[in-house]
């Protein structure tokens, strides 16, 4: 692959994280692709700076 | 309360080791809470796969892109506005956003979402459509060659107010890729200005392009664009851009002729009117397209005006149906992973006295029923079963999307459906254009 700056298409396969569908996750798995399993909830009704505050903490 | 201080002290100790706990996974794994987390536990991470709630979407894809992560995102009802927002990011990062509502990607020979085992080789493909993508890359695989890239724009990319962002996108990297030798595009019909746009882009790249904008019957040859109407059409030309020789897939005409005078005999004058049951969209709308070439109208809950399927559930005359689309998912999965809402469709069909035939795909890959044939073929059995306590017979005519590498084995599953007396196509275009023959011998 010519050199993008894009590291996705670097030739390698992707290492991938998957936020929602766990199926998602277990067809990468089926196929050895790295993958890490967001343990995602929706989150609750706050503004978006607080969220984001958040995101940075945990 | 505890009875004593020694419980107490254990009742303490134990919670406090509980709050201590990270989540994990059945397997032991941590499991992180948000997008940052992951990428902290895993630096080497390039690609997010989404796939929460639609209104939640916007946020986790945002987050992604301003991480560096590439972003597949599978979910649905973004907003237009949200989608525009979220390319421009990932252009001015030089990410991809593929999406929203994106179903099928290869990437450097991964199968993102519902992909087939794809041999990896020298075609690369930018689709607005999932199970587009799967027809194409797999009946390349059939063909002896494979795909460098398939990157899914998502089903709106080509309207106006998006602009074929991510096409162009996508476009512009199959062009530099040294890996890529001929480029695959797909879509159903993009809006005017934008298919202008795509295809004076396309003009301009060093590469041959198939074009194959599914619904507008373009066919010939133009400079390096090649025009294609069907998505087997799309992976011959392909094909034979790239220098191969070897024919698609195909049933012999033997098969074919004795199936449609089988099919006659045992037909009831009143048995007219075809049902296409898909769970691929892009299937179905091929398969809509194809057959306005051969009857009059076909109602469906893809077509709008006269043609709209009023109610969802009630077939009318011939019928082609996508059981992916919202009216049939709400609240329970895709037909792809789930086949019992298109099992109890086939026994509706099966009571009406008007059903001459049935068209069905079968989609195989990552992602999809483990053994979708096994129960298709116990419930055209229970299907045909109804049809014959009132004297009528029900031909059903398969075509199955996959390769020969994918998790369900595509001999078992071919071999079980034939053994049910199930026609089995190798591609749509070809299941649809033997339906069609069927139905001009019982209208003419």
């Amino acid at each position: 692959m010519t050199d993008t700056g894009n590291p996705l298409l670097a030739g390698q396969p992707p290492c991938v994280v998957n936020v929602g569908i766990d199926l998602f996750a277990e067809t990468l798995r089926q196929q050895s692709i790295t993958v890490v399993q967001v343990l995602w909830k929706p989150p609750p009704p706050q503004d978006d700076d607080l969220l984001n505050l958040l995101d940075s903490l945990i | 309360m505890a009875d004593t201080e020694a419980l107490a002290e254990q009742a303490l100790e134990a919670a406090t080791r509980l709050l201590a706990q990270k989540p994990q996974n059945a397997q032991g794994t941590l499991q992180p809470r948000s997008l940052d987390a992951a990428v902290t536990m895993q630096p080497q991470a390039n690609l997010a796969c989404i796939s929460v709630p639609g209104a939640y979407a916007y946020r986790e894809a945002k987050r992604a892109l301003e991480l560096g992560l590439n972003v597949f995102l599978f979910s649905d009802n973004v907003s237009l506005e949200d989608e525009r927002s979220l390319k421009e990011l990932a252009a001015a990062k030089n990410r991809l956003l593929m999406g929203p509502d994106c179903g099928t990607a290869l990437i450097n020979g991964a199968g993102i979402g519902f992909a087939n085992a794809v041999a990896r080789g020298r075609v690369g493909i930018v689709a607005a459509s999932g199970t587009g993508t799967q027809e194409i890359s797999s009946l390349l695989d059939w063909l002896g060659l494979g795909v460098s890239q398939a990157i899914g724009t998502g089903g709106r990319d080509l309207k106006q107010e998006i602009g074929g962002l991510s096409m162009l996108q996508g476009l512009h990297i199959l062009a530099q890729d040294s890996n890529t030798d001929v480029i695959v595009v797909t879509s159903k019909p993009p809006s005017p200005a934008v298919a202008e746009k795509i295809l004076a882009t396309c003009a301009t790249l060093p590469k041959p392009v198939i074009i194959n904008f599914i619904g507008q019957g373009a066919t010939g040859s133009e400079g390096n664009l090649t025009f294609t109407r069907t998505l087997a059409e799309t992976a011959l030309a392909a094909a034979q851009a790239m220098g191969a020789s070897t024919p698609l897939p195909a049933l012999d005409t033997a098969t074919q002729d004795s199936f449609l005078q089988n099919s006659l005999q045992g037909r009831k004058p009143e048995q007219r009117y075809l049902r296409g049951l898909y769970a691929g969209g892009t299937l179905c709308y091929e398969a809509l397209f194809l057959l306005k070439d051969v009857v009059n109208g076909v109602y469906s809950n893809l077509e709008h005006g006269a043609y709209a399927l009023t109610d969802p559930f009630t077939s009318k005359e011939h019928t082609v149906i996508d059981l992916g689309e919202d009216a049939y998912t709400e609240g329970r999965a895709h037909p792809m992973i789930d086949p019992l809402l298109r099992n109890q469709r086939i026994l509706h069909e099966a009571q009406d006295p008007q059903v001459a035939l049935l068209l069905i795909d079968l989609v195989l890959g990552y992602g999809a029923h483990a053994n979708p044939a096994a129960l298709l073929a116990e419930t055209i059995a229970q299907a045909r079963a109804l049809a014959d306590a009132q004297g009528r017979n029900l031909p059903v005519i398969v075509t199955i999307c996959g390769t020969r590498a994918d998790p369900q084995d595509y001999a078992l599953q071919a071999a079980t459906l034939e053994k049910a007396d199930i026609l089995v196509a190798r591609n749509n275009a070809e299941a649809v254009t033997l339906a069609g023959r069927y139905l001009r011998m019982l209208h003419d």
